[in-house]
């Protein structure tokens, strides 16, 4: 009998446990990512002066441990259970039949809700009323129950189990956790699990995993051969320069780190974090402690850490940051502003531009140079991106297929453009059905490759100078 | 039984560890506290200056006072050690100058181009109790900046409320009204502000800044002007002017500030370079006056310092004395490290940095109290980021006393806390809040 009192909670804890780790755990690390808990005046104080400050507070609290997936997961589990077990309570002390069904509805429903939320408050919430409103019960004169037939078990198993389905087969739902971890994964450099992730067909159906996954390839130095194996049709779809999201801003912020610019990448990093409840979250301050250590800016990094400090979570990992930077001078140089004065390396709204700015002032990685041959594929500069290529030396020693393909069109022999046997004689048929105007046989031998690419650009450009699509100012085909 | 000892055994250990040791071996040293306190010099009845050892030990401090000087005895521990260190005891000065009872500033993060939440504060300066004046919650989380109160009277406020049907906010006792300054007059919004002494005319600089953000230098950001002239409001009839010697593509004007007596508007200028970012290093803001009677500017623009070498900013009169702002360079201060305050004798056009205010990082805005005995000014000398306000006394002759920081009720929030103070004034009551009446004017 009272194994049987508690098979309904057990099975909901468990399933809701299992789908938050197995279905969720990115979206779960990413709360905590974008979630801030601090034991300082200031963070108390705007949280006291909320609407629902106690249940900010909680939400707060909790979601620092979101970072490790498996307690992520318990404490969803448990909130969960929590809602059930105090509507269930509340049910019975009213009467109500069959109580336990009816909690488990609602329980599954205010999961399954809260499954589409950016942060963990709706289900902290639930939980907070639902306990108020059983505690208020408790008051109440206890009804006697009839016995619960077996029929209602297996229909309240049955609900728990729809829930997790539609975890597992929501598309917003699976959306938020594939952007959620091709983010953390691309924060983290694991670079084959973006791709994993963001593949040519994901993208197809969500162009946010684009800039990752372009991130990923090149990172992997797979750029130059995989970049037009995906729906990309213009530059804006390679970064998201311009893109004034919370989401654009984080992008941003990570590649600029990757690029070698601390400052751009603080720069977006306050940018992402004005987006956010409390105008911080636990990653700005991570990135924050990463990116002034970067730029050798120990005294602001010592700040960061300080404030890190007063989070439970990460106080001891703050700990250490501290005992790494402790008496370290600032490396900063510029004490009378003269070099700022002369400083022309400035930031637009042009990826490009600051590519070629970041390499006037010295900073030089392989990234940028990937990128920037990639910008010139994708504005279809053939000319430049000829004369840029002519001068590079391939350490891999194979200059990479779609820059083959550009090559080949930029009128590069084959020989210098390193082109096989094959793609020459591929290229060779292509240029022959595009004269007979054979689009059948175009489209299959261009198919992922920047030949489609390019005459998808020209088609447009057609197009605009028929006037049947406005014009697009940032193309400067030749 | 074995439970009451262990818990009176507890308690022991908990009551020696707050005690620290028994012994001290006596220091020939001041201690290093945060923040440095050491020396300073306040005004009577003014809050607790509380701070912590800088290297986080555990201290305990004693004060006692002779005359007009209060004398702090620190004795300092690591947790848990038998003995710990006496330190020669500091001296805190205090003044019989009075100074103004609150402070007004606005609170921001350091950002880029976004901000999260921006509230105007004031500060009780003898206690530690901060309200917020208005906040940008009332202009659905528009910009609001440059509060001005006229002689720090805080029935008479002004400040800008960007953002959708946005504008200046004029407050004069309970009544609060908006007023788009560009939407009256010449067309130009209004930005700096200055309250003449008479009450009846406010100037304001009119400036299209812009700012750009550097990809691999200290400096993360520079601010500018592309353009900017100083108008005239007249608030008796809510009616705007130009004054042609103040308006102009050719030179760029910023800053207002009055003389004293109103008979003359101090403010800075420089030659527009048309290409200004690149020529940025070259622009290099003077400091002028020009006369004011009846309504009017009169005669021509003067100069009152020029450097070639570094560009005025801020510029604030009292008795005699121009304190300003200079940076090697351009309008926007706050972001050069080597901004620093100096001081003007208008007497005998002498200029010489306040050395005694001045740090490596930033020293920029500022403002005198009422009685000119105390300045208060932001500087970014904790961090090189998050602005923080500091009050130093006026000795005279262009001298001022140590400076101290504004002090905090926990000493560690003036680390913790990741918004910067600015735009510090002096209020010489505390001010209503403003924020019920602001937001019913976005409500529109």
């Amino acid at each position: 009998m009272k194994a049987k009192k508690f098979l309904i909670p057990a099975v909901l804890f468990v399933a809701v446990f299992c789908a938050a780790w197995a279905l969720q755990r990115y979206t779960l690390v990413f709360m905590e990512a974008t979630g801030l808990f601090l034991w300082t005046p200031d963070w108390l104080r705007e949280t006291f002066s909320e609407c629902r400050p106690v249940s900010h507070f909680v939400a707060g609290f909790l979601v620092q441990f979101y970072a490790v997936p498996a307690l992520g997961a318990l404490i969803t589990a448990a909130l969960v259970t929590l809602v059930f077990v105090s509507l269930s309570t509340l049910l019975s002390r009213l009467g109500l039949l069959p109580h336990r069904l009816v909690a488990v509805l609602a329980a599954v429903a205010v999961w399954v809700v809260a499954a589409f939320q950016p942060d963990n408050s709706l289900l902290v919430s639930a939980t907070l009323y639902s306990l108020a409103a059983a505690g208020l019960s408790l008051l109440l004169k206890k009804k006697e129950l009839r016995e619960r037939p077996v029929w209602e078990s297996w229909a309240a198993i049955g609900i728990i189990l729809l829930g997790g389905i539609l975890l597992a087969v929501l598309p917003k739902i699976r959306e938020t956790e594939r952007m959620a971890q091709v983010q953390l994964c691309a924060r983290n450099g694991q670079w084959s699990k973006v791709l994993k992730a963001a593949t040519p067909e994901a993208c197809r159906k969500d162009s946010r995993l684009m800039p990752y996954a372009f991130l990923a390839l090149s990172g992997e130095g797979q750029l130059g051969d995989r970049l037009f194996h995906y729906p990309v049709t213009g530059p804006q779809d390679f970064d998201r320069e311009g893109d004034l999201s919370q989401e654009g801003y984080l992008f941003n912020s990570l590649l600029y780190e990757k690029l070698g610019s601390p400052n751009e990448a603080l720069h977006n990093l306050f940018q992402f974090s004005c987006h956010l409840p409390h105008g911080l979250s636990h990653l700005s301050l991570y990135q924050m402690i990463r990116y002034n250590m970067e730029a050798g800016n120990y005294t602001l990094v010592r700040k960061y850490a300080d404030i890190l400090r007063h989070n439970p979570r990460s106080s001891h990992m703050a700990r250490q940051v501290l005992d790494r930077v402790a008496g370290l001078p600032d490396e900063r140089r510029d004490t009378l502003g003269h070099s700022s004065a002369k400083a022309r390396v400035f930031s637009k709204n042009r990826p490009d531009f600051n590519l070629a700015q970041l390499e006037l002032s010295g900073v030089s990685t392989s990234l940028g140079m990937d990128r920037f041959l990639a910008y010139l594929l994708l504005n279809a500069d053939l000319p430049g991106f000829a004369n840029t290529t002519s001068r590079l030396i391939w350490t891999s020693g194979k200059i990479p297929v779609h820059y083959q393909e550009a090559l080949l069109l930029a009128g590069v022999d084959g020989e210098s453009a390193g082109a096989s046997a094959q793609l020459q004689e591929k290229f060779a048929d292509f240029l022959s059905a595009l004269q007979a105007q054979d689009n059948e046989k175009v489209k299959a031998l261009t198919e992922g490759t920047y030949w489609a690419y390019y005459l998808m650009l020209q088609d447009r450009v057609a197009e605009e100078m028929l006037g049947r699509i406005p014009p697009h100012e940032d193309w400067p085909v030749n | 039984m074995k439970k009451t000892f262990w818990a009176a055994s507890a308690l022991l250990a908990v009551l020696v560890s707050c005690g620290g040791p028994s012994a001290f071996e006596n220091s020939g040293e001041y201690p290093d506290i945060f923040p440095d306190y050491v020396g300073v010099t306040v005004p009577e009845g003014m809050a607790e200056l509380r701070f912590q050892m800088a290297d986080g030990r555990a201290f305990k401090a004693e004060t006692t006072r002779e005359g007009d000087v209060q004398w702090v005895t620190v004795k300092a521990w690591e947790k848990g050690a038998r003995t710990g260190t006496a330190y020669k005891p500091f001296p805190i000065y205090i003044s019989q100058d009075a100074i103004d009872p609150y402070i007004a500033y606005r609170l921001i993060e350091p950002g880029y181009e976004s901000w999260h939440d921006i509230s105007i504060c004031q500060r009780d300066l003898s206690g530690f109790r901060e309200s917020r004046i208005v906040d940008n919650r009332a202009n659905n989380k528009g910009c609001i900046n440059c509060h001005t109160f006229y002689g720090g009277d805080p029935q008479k406020m002004l400040f800008h409320a960007r953002g959708a049907g946005g504008g200046t906010v004029f407050v004069s006792g309970d009544e609060v009204k908006l007023i788009n300054l560009a939407a009256i007059g010449p067309g130009k919004q209004g930005t700096y502000p200055a309250w003449h002494p008479g009450g009846r005319y406010i100037a304001f600089s009119s400036n299209t800044t812009r700012q750009v953000f550097t990809l691999a230098d200290d400096q993360p950001i520079e601010v500018y002007d592309t353009a900017s002239d100083i108008i005239l409001m007249d608030l008796q009839t809510d009616s705007v002017y130009l004054c042609p010697a103040l308006t102009g593509e050719a030179v760029l004007e910023t800053f207002p500030a009055w003389s004293e007596d109103g008979g003359t508007l101090y403010y800075c200028a420089a030659e527009n370079p048309g290409e200004i970012i690149s020529q940025r290093g070259k622009v290099h803001y003077k400091l002028m006056s020009i006369g004011f009677e009846n309504g009017a500017f009169t005669g021509e623009p003067q100069v009152v310092w020029a450097d070639s070498t570094g560009s005025a900013s801020f510029p604030r009169v009292r008795d005699g004395k121009l304190l300003f702002t200079r940076s090697g360079f351009g309008t926007f201060p706050i972001w050069h490290r080597e901004a620093d305050l100096y001081m003007l004798d208008l007497s005998g056009g002498e200029v010489s940095a306040v050395e005694e205010l001045n740090s490596p990082e930033a020293d920029s805005y500022h403002s005198w109290s009422s009685n000119g005995k105390w300045v208060v000014f932001s500087s970014r000398r904790l961090d090189g980021r998050y602005t923080r306000l500091y009050l130093a006394h006026y000795r005279g002759d262009g001298h001022f006393d140590k400076p101290f920081l504004l002090p905090q009720e926990d000493p560690a929030e003036n680390q913790l806390r990741v918004k910067s103070y600015n735009l510090p004034e002096f209020l010489t009551a505390p001010s209503p809040s403003r924020q019920k009446e602001t937001a019913k004017l976005f409500a529109r």
